[in-house]
Order: C-alpha cells, then sequence, then structure tokens
C-alpha cells in the first residue's frame, strides 16, 4: 500500500520520458527519490534531506542496503580514489594545503519512513580493495530483510562539502557543479550488491527511476539540473527555490552559477518525431563560443535521434563550466551534460564540437542504455566514441572531424587510431575499470580501442547491418542493464553471423592485430634446360635476349600479431590485371603463387580498409619496385622545417 | 634618422655581400641535408615499397605520415637525435659565421677578397666570440629571473581563474615579455660582437658589458632599428607562408618546386640576417664613442 501511495504521488510530479515503442519487457522504477537540496555558497555545502523509495527487485530478501557516498572520494589522500590517482583526476591536481579543496559527505541521519533508525547501523564497507579508509561506499542494515518485491521508504539527511574543481564535480569561484552528491543506493543485481567504490578510473552504475528535487540557491544564481523545471518560488530569505522531475533516468546532478547566461531553443525534428528544450547554460566569458554549442548539440539530437532511437526526454541542458573549473567539462548525466571551451579557441579546434557531441551522446550510451561502467566501461565509452567518430566525421567532414586549420588536418578518426598504433597493450578491453595498469590503459582501451572495434565491425557487416544492431541493441536494452554478452548476442541475432571469434578477441586479449606483406618475387619463366629423359637440353642464345613469355609471381603474406582475422589480399600485375585472394588468417603465413604474362605490380593485404584494429597500414601493401617519391616528399618537408628552424634560433 | 640611415645602410650593404648570404644559406643547407640523408633512410624503410608513399604524394600528408611516425618509434628516436646533435653542432659554428659576417661587412668595398675576408674573420674572432657566448650567461640569467618574476606578477594581477579574457591576454604578455627579453640579449650581443671586430678588444666580458650599456644609454634607436629589420624579416615569412600555403606538392615537379620556395625563404632570411649585422655596425659607428 504504501509503495503504491508514494508511487502515485511521484509520478504526478514527474516527467514521462516520452513515447516510443516499449522495449520488451521494460523494468519498473526500482528507485524513486524526492531531495530537498540548499546550496551555501558561503560554505561551499549542500544541506540535504532525501526520501527515497527502493522495490527488492531480487527473488531474495536483502538483509542490508548499500549506498554510494561518493563525494567521500575527496575527504582525504586516503581514500581510494586519491590513492589511485596520486591526489589528481581529469587533469587537475587537488591542492592540499588549501582546506577548502577537499570534499566530503556526511549522512546524518538515515532511517525508514515511520519506522526504526538506522543511523546506529551505518557502516563503511569497502568492497572492491578493503581498504579502511574508504568511505565512499556505506552500508546500513534494517531491522528486518526487505522481501522480494517489497520496497523500503528512507528518509535520509546529509550534508555535502563541494570539493574544489575535481573529477567532474566541485566548485570554482561562484560556480558550483553538483554531481554525485547525494546519497545513492546501489544496485542489487544477480542477486547481490553492485555497489563499487569510488575509483580514480571508473564511473557509475545505477537503477532506473523517477526523481523529484527542489534546489534552494541565493536568488543571484542561475541554476540547471536534470529533467524539466516544473515549480520555481522565491523565498524570504532571498533565495529561489526550484523544483524538477523526471522519470526513467538513474542519476541527478545540477548546477548554479551567478555568470551563466541562459537560453532556450526548441529542437524538432519529424522522422524519427522529436521534440524537445535544449537549455544552454553558458558562461559569460563564453558567450562568444554559445553559437558552437548550440549548432553541436541540434547536430548531436539529429544525429542519434536518426541512427538509434528519437531522443525522448522534454529536455536536454547543456552547462558550460566556469573558466578555471574546467575539471567538471566533458561529463555527462541524464538530460544535463557539461561540455567545454575557451573564449578564444579558434574556429578549426573542433573540440567544443566533439565534447558536445559526445557527452550529449552519453544521453543514450548509459543514459538510457544504462550499462555497468564500473565494470564494463567500452559499453558506454566506446560505444559512445564511435558514434561521435561517425557524427562527427559526417558534420565536419571525415579528414577534418577534429582539427581544421588551413592545412592542419586531422580527424578524429585518426585520433582514435595514433591512440592505438602508439599506445601499450597490457590489458584487453573488457576490464574492470580499476584493475587497468593506469589510466592512459584505461583510455586507450575502453574509449579508443573500443571505438575502432565498433569501427570495424561496421566495415566487417557493412553500415546497413550494423546500423540495425545499434538500434536494435538500443531499443532491447534502454532504461535497462545490458551486458557485453548482450551485445554480442543482439550483434550475431542481427548480422546472423557467428561474431564470437571477434569479440572474444577483440574484447578479451590484449594482444594486437596486424597482418603484412612480407615478399613479393616475380620472376621470368625461364626456358627448360638440364637433362630430360637422358638429353641434355639448352636454352636457345637468341630466345634468352627476347622478353620473357611468362612470369611466375610470388606473395607471402604474414601475420605478425596474435590476433586471427580473415583476410582478402589484392593482388595487382603490371597490365592492370587484378586477383583477389581470401586467407583464414589462422597460419603465421600463406603463400600465394601465379604464373602469368606480366609481371606482379604490388601485393595489398585487406585493401578495403576493413580491419580498422590494425596497428600497422604501411605493411599492409608491398610494390614489386620500390617508389620512393613518398618517403623523399616527407623527409625534404622534415629537412627544410630543420633548416627553418636553425635560421630562427641562431645566426 | 640616424635609425632610418643605418636600416637603408643595412639593406644596401647585405645586397652588396651577398656572397656572405649564400655563405650563411649553404651552411643551414648542409645541416639540413644531413637531416634529410638520415630522414630519407627513416622513412624509406617503411614508405618506398608502401602505397602509403603514394597516399604521401597523394597530399594525406598528416595521417598518413603521423600513422608511419607512430609505429617507428625507435627510427623516430634516432631521427630525432641526429637532429639534436646537428642543432648543437650548428650552435659551434654559429660564432664562426659571425666573425666572417661581420668581417666582410666592414671590409671597405674596393678592397677585393671575399673569400679571404669572411674565412679569416671567422676563425680570427671565433675563440672571443665563442667566449662572448660563454659569457653571456651573465645576460641570460638575469634576463630569465625577470622573466620569472614579470611572470609571477603577472599571475598576481589575474588570480581570477574566472576572468578568462584577462587570463589570455596575461598568456600573450608573458609571451611578449619573454620574446623581448630573449631579443634584447640577441641584440646586446651583436654590439658586443661588434665592438670586438671593431676595437679589436680582446676581453669577450668587457665587450659585453659595454655592448649592455651602450643599449641602455640608447635604448629607442637600438630597438627602433632592431624591430625595423625584424619586421622586414616578418614580411618576407609572411609572404611564403601566403605562397606556399596554396602550393599543392603532389607530384615529384611540385615538391621539388615547393623546396625551391623555402630555399628562396631561407635565403631572404640570411639575406636580412646580414643586413642585421651591417645597419648595427653602421649604427655602432655612428652613434658610439
Amino acid at each position: 500500500m504504501r509503495k503504491t501511495v508514494l508511487t502515485a504521488f511521484l509520478l504526478a510530479f514527474t516527467i514521462p520520458a516520452g513515447s516510443q515503442t516499449p522495449s520488451p519487457a521494460p523494468p519498473g522504477p526500482v528507485v524513486q527519490y524526492e531531495i530537498q537540496a540548499r546550496l551555501v555558497p558561503e560554505s561551499k555545502t549542500i544541506q540535504g534531506r532525501e526520501t527515497l523509495v527502493w522495490r527488492n527487485d531480487s527473488e531474495s530478501p536483502v538483509g542490508e542496503l548499500r549506498f554510494h557516498l561518493y563525494m567521500n572520494a575527496f575527504k582525504n589522500n586516503r581514500s581510494t580514489f586519491m590513492a589511485e590517482s596520486l591526489g589528481s583526476s581529469r587533469g587537475v591536481k587537488a591542492d592540499k594545503a588549501d582546506k577548502d579543496a577537499w570534499g566530503f559527505i556526511d549522512v546524518n541521519e538515515i532511517g525508514i519512513r515511520d519506522g526504526a533508525d538506522l543511523t546506529p547501523t551505518m557502516a563503511y564497507v569497502q568492497p572492491d580493495d578493503g581498504n579502511a579508509d574508504d568511505q565512499t561506499v556505506m552500508r546500513v542494515t534494517p531491522p528486518s530483510p526487505v522481501k522480494p518485491g517489497e520496497s523500503i521508504a528512507l528518509n535520509i539527511a546529509f550534508t555535502v562539502k563541494l570539493p574544489k574543481a575535481v573529477a567532474r564535480a566541485g566548485f570554482g569561484g561562484d560556480f558550483f557543479m553538483a554531481a554525485q552528491w547525494f546519497p545513492k543506493i546501489g544496485v542489487l543485481w544477480n542477486g547481490a550488491w553492485n555497489c563499487h567504490q569510488y575509483h580514480a578510473h571508473s564511473e557509475f552504475f545505477a537503477d532506473f527511476g523517477t526523481y523529484r528535487v527542489e534546489i534552494t540557491a541565493p536568488g543571484k544564481y542561475v541554476v540547471g539540473a536534470t529533467g524539466k523545471r516544473i515549480g520555481q518560488r522565491k523565498n524570504a530569505d532571498g533565495t529561489t527555490t526550484y523544483t524538477h522531475a523526471q522519470a526513467d533516468i538513474h542519476d541527478f546532478a545540477w548546477t548554479a552559477c551567478p555568470d551563466f547566461v541562459e537560453s532556450r531553443e526548441r529542437f524538432q525534428m519529424t522522422s524519427p518525431a522529436v521534440d524537445t528544450e535544449m537549455i544552454f547554460l553558458v558562461h559569460k566569458e563564453h558567450l562568444g563560443q554559445r553559437g558552437r554549442y548550440v549548432k553541436a548539440l541540434r547536430q548531436g539530437l539529429e544525429f542519434y535521434s536518426r541512427h538509434y532511437g528519437p531522443y525522448p526526454y522534454p529536455t536536454v541542458t547543456l552547462v558550460d563550466p566556469a573558466p578555471g573549473a574546467s575539471a567538471t567539462g566533458g561529463m555527462e548525466y541524464p538530460t544535463l551534460f557539461t561540455s567545454m571551451t575557451h573564449r578564444f579557441l579558434p574556429a578549426g579546434v573542433l573540440m567544443p564540437e566533439m565534447v558536445t557531441i559526445h557527452e550529449f551522446g552519453h544521453g543514450y550510451w548509459y543514459g538510457m542504455v544504462g550499462s555497468n561502467e564500473f565494470e564494463e566501461a567500452w559499453l558506454d565509452e566506446g560505444i559512445n566514441s564511435y558514434s561521435e567518430v561517425k557524427a562527427m566525421a559526417e558534420y565536419y567532414g571525415p579528414d577534418r572531424s577534429l582539427i581544421n586549420l588551413g592545412p592542419v588536418r586531422l580527424s578524429d578518426l585518426s585520433y582514435q587510431r595514433l591512440n592505438v598504433i602508439g599506445g601499450g597493450r597490457f590489458d584487453p578491453i573488457l576490464r574492470r575499470s580499476w584493475d587497468f595498469v593506469g589510466g592512459g590503459s584505461y583510455g586507450l582501451n575502453v574509449y579508443n580501442k573500443a571505438c575502432l572495434m565498433l569501427l570495424t565491425l561496421e566495415r566487417y557487416l557493412g553500415q546497413e547491418t550494423m546500423d540495425r544492431v545499434m538500434r536494435t541493441y538500443f531499443e532491447t536494452w534502454k532504461f535497462r542493464h545490458p551486458t557485453s554478452e548482450d551485445f554480442i548476442r543482439t550483434a550475431e541475432e542481427v548480422s546472423g553471423k557467428d561474431l564470437r571469434w571477434f569479440f572474444d578477441q577483440a574484447l578479451r586479449s590484449p594482444d594486437k592485430l596486424d597482418y603484412a606483406i612480407s615478399s613479393v618475387v616475380s620472376e621470368p619463366v625461364r626456358e627448360a634446360e638440364g637433362l630430360f629423359k637422358g638429353k641434355l637440353v639448352k636454352t636457345d642464345p637468341k630466345a634468352a635476349a627476347k622478353p620473357a613469355a611468362a612470369y611466375r609471381s610470388e606473395v607471402v603474406a604474414i601475420r605478425r600479431g596474435e590476433w586471427i582475422f580473415p583476410q582478402d589480399i589484392l593482388v595487382v600485375f603490371a597490365d592492370g590485371r587484378k586477383v583477389r585472394e581470401t586467407w583464414d588468417g589462422r597460419e603465421r603465413w600463406k603463400r600465394f603463387v601465379y604464373t602469368g604474362p606480366d609481371r606482379l605490380a604490388y601485393a595489398q593485404i585487406d585493401p578495403d580498409g576493413v580491419w580498422l584494429l590494425d596497428v600497422n597500414w604501411t605493411n599492409n601493401s608491398l610494390r614489386l619496385e620500390p617508389r620512393p617519391d613518398g618517403s623523399r616528399k616527407a623527409a625534404l618537408k622534415i629537412a627544410s622545417l630543420f633548416q627553418h628552424l636553425l635560421t630562427l634560433l641562431s645566426l | 634618422m640616424s635609425v632610418l640611415r643605418s636600416y637603408g645602410k643595412g639593406l644596401q650593404e647585405a645586397l652588396i655581400r651577398v656572397q656572405s648570404v649564400f655563405v650563411l644559406w649553404a651552411v643551414t643547407a648542409v645541416f639540413a641535408a644531413v637531416v634529410y640523408a638520415v630522414a630519407a633512410r627513416v622513412l624509406a624503410a617503411p614508405l618506398a615499397r608502401s602505397l602509403s608513399g603514394d597516399t604521401i604524394m597523394a597530399g594525406g600528408a598528416a595521417d598518413a605520415l603521423l600513422e608511419v611516425l607512430a609505429g617507428s618509434g625507435p627510427a623516430l628516436n634516432a631521427l630525432f637525435g641526429v637532429g639534436m646533435a646537428l642543432f648543437v653542432a650548428y650552435l659551434f659554428v654559429s660564432p664562426f659565421l659571425y666573425g666572417g659576417v661581420i668581417s666582410e661587412v666592414v671590409r671597405p668595398r674596393e678592397a677585393k677578397g671575399f673569400a679571404a675576408s669572411f674565412w679569416m674573420g671567422g676563425g680570427k674572432y671565433y675563440g672571443r666570440y665563442f667566449r662572448l657566448a660563454v659569457a653571456s650567461i651573465a645576460l641570460w640569467v638575469p634576463a630569465g629571473l625577470l622573466f620569472v618574476l614579470a611572470g609571477r606578477g603577472l599571475t598576481a594581477i589575474g588570480v581570477d581563474p574566472a576572468r578568462e579574457e584577462i587570463q589570455f591576454y596575461l598568456i600573450l604578455g608573458r609571451i611578449a615579455a619573454g620574446l623581448f627579453l630573449f631579443y634584447l640579449v640577441k641584440m646586446i650581443l651583436d654590439y658586443a660582437r661588434i665592438r670586438i671586430a671593431v676595437q679589436e678588444s680582446r676581453s669577450a666580458l668587457a665587450a659585453l658589458g659595454w655592448a649592455a650599456l651602450f643599449v641602455l644609454r640608447k635604448p629607442i634607436k637600438t630597438l627602433s632599428l632592431y624591430y625595423l629589420l625584424g619586421l622586414t624579416a616578418l614580411a618576407g615569412s609572411a609572404a611564403y607562408v601566403a605562397v606556399q600555403a596554396g602550393f599543392a606538392r603532389k607530384t615529384m615537379a611540385a615538391v621539388l618546386a615547393g623546396l625551391f620556395l623555402a630555399q628562396l625563404h631561407i635565403l631572404w632570411r640570411c639575406w636580412v640576417k646580414v643586413a642585421f649585422q651591417a645597419a648595427e655596425i653602421k649604427l655602432y659607428t655612428q652613434t658610439a664613442r
């Protein structure tokens, strides 16, 4: 009864995610949050009260509840986050001498509504590393277990001290970014709590539900938040309270800054049907860059809606962090994300566009398709980087989608490839985020390599099939928690192909893909010489002087890496004749022999450029005769640059 | 007027002393040729028989070349090492070139014998100019300290990181301050070399002190002349950048034409360098006591 009444009450104030074809067996809301938060800018604190209704969605009774207290990652240098990151994250080092730099969350009270006080049962637990100093996961024990299908309503009072902007959240001057800020219940998944500590290289995981949040801030502040604003009132003490609500989301973030300039624009498209309000909170220092944000967000909405499914929420909010708080930039939350720019950033450096499209895209990959970022980060970062590369190429040009400064150009795809080519090969893509050897390996694998893996898959399956794979995956798993296995199964079912061999290598092995043409030979076929049936046969000197009537040509393809991928080989002869071969790629090498009237010109493995994961494309082809123009051109360029440098710095 | 006269004289002398310009160019070309030989060898291994070489020729140079370089770590290290060694070697050659250019510029026009003047001058002043380069630490260190202090002062002004516009201009200010100090020390060293050559001074340190005082006493003239010549150099470079930007190098003939254009630019830079020395010598002889 309690559950029914509370659900009805909450839903009355929340905004449905819109109408689209429901996914198979959509889960009901497991969590329902109602939060009141008051920002106290002077002390950089948030005073909060939270009512949480949590439903036991499992088939077993649950004797304890686990909560994320993410802000405690910034409490001291003994937290797992600080220990793993050596005090810095996302390029920003914590200023340890400044008391204001630290952040924390205190749960002042927690109890069952109209029932037992659970505060005495509070305890910090460390399920990942046993670090007793880490306080980012809290456990409470109700007096009796929560039975399957039953809900429990909790009242929680808490205080947050925001850190100086670090790792997605915090303050910078008058700018506040409240992210991962409230006590958030973990996910009861496969019969156990999936509630990981806050790690240096991990993101998040949470259940879908409904949120209704009241944010009170001094009147001069411009406030933006997840979801649709359903109320706003001025208070007698000079503050203003904003009420936001949204259903079908798994997180809630908000921001406040007196220097934001707020603007709103409508985005509508007909196929598929999308109608949403774009809200821009751009810092006054960056107003000159606003047009870039607007254009990129329109492109993101259009691209993702067209390729994966219509954007279902009534709002999307872009937050431009204040200068000096860049550590909060480039992060996604449901219906709200932070982008980043600089007042004087040239138009040819497409960083704001890329970040805007990428972070908006996370509204799909993790925002709606709620995979476990702690354990399988590629499912959101890799899939989203794949989507971003495609969107950037479509809107800004395939060869200049990241940098377009006259003759200096770089594509987003090349950027991803260069990272993979030059990066170490220590980890597979699929690994728990904190198990990677370091932040570089985490980024290289879950962003760059996973992106290339999907682009490779697209070239292997074909554009149309891959589009269907992605649409099906989105439709099937939106507002649910898919795993890597679910993605693989979807890809196999839609394509009708066995792709296990592909994912087993690309996802689970740290090795490399590198096929090459190691040698090409083309020699004239000699006239018969020697003893034949006891008779000596000699070559006629006149015939030997004539051009050869036939050539014996040989191509050897080799596998330099451990990954085994089937290969196509193109062999081109001097007369333009082409022969296409296939090789299963299993052995370490394969020889192809031809006899014909013409010499061989060159051989090329993977001539269609399917295997974007191949770490060396230069060795994919081999000419019979060298043609050194390209290397000479590059060497001349390098030498000329050196000569200019000499005259610049000395006589 | 003395600045403009010196400027005009400097340009005129550089046109006349064209052999010096060619020697300066030839020395840079020899150093660059070594870099070319190494780079061509390093790049030929992966590219000469690969279709990637065609991609580079076809103009998709950035991506294809980056692919090659990203996969050629050891070779790239070798190339970088050779480049660094050559650059250091060039710094050792520089005092000789200064000696040659200054000897040639002060040689009376009617007196014949460029070769004797240039090469003997280079040898004659090498030791003193080398000692001068070492003694110049006495200027570089205070200049560096001044730069750091100026930077801290500017940072203190723009302490609010939210004022991005001010932050940006402060960065520009720091760069400008750094460049000003760098070229100020270089200019003082120019006058110290001239002092050594014209006065036949044997003490590098004394010449350095004299030059610093000279610049301090005549800051308007010395700086005006220096920046006038600097603008002349920039004008040529701007023209080069404009021309070569619209120059597609998709055939070997076009690549060689581009190389020729680059060499013309280097020649221009060498010509301006000789003009610098000649103009400063003119200003020195007009105003120094």
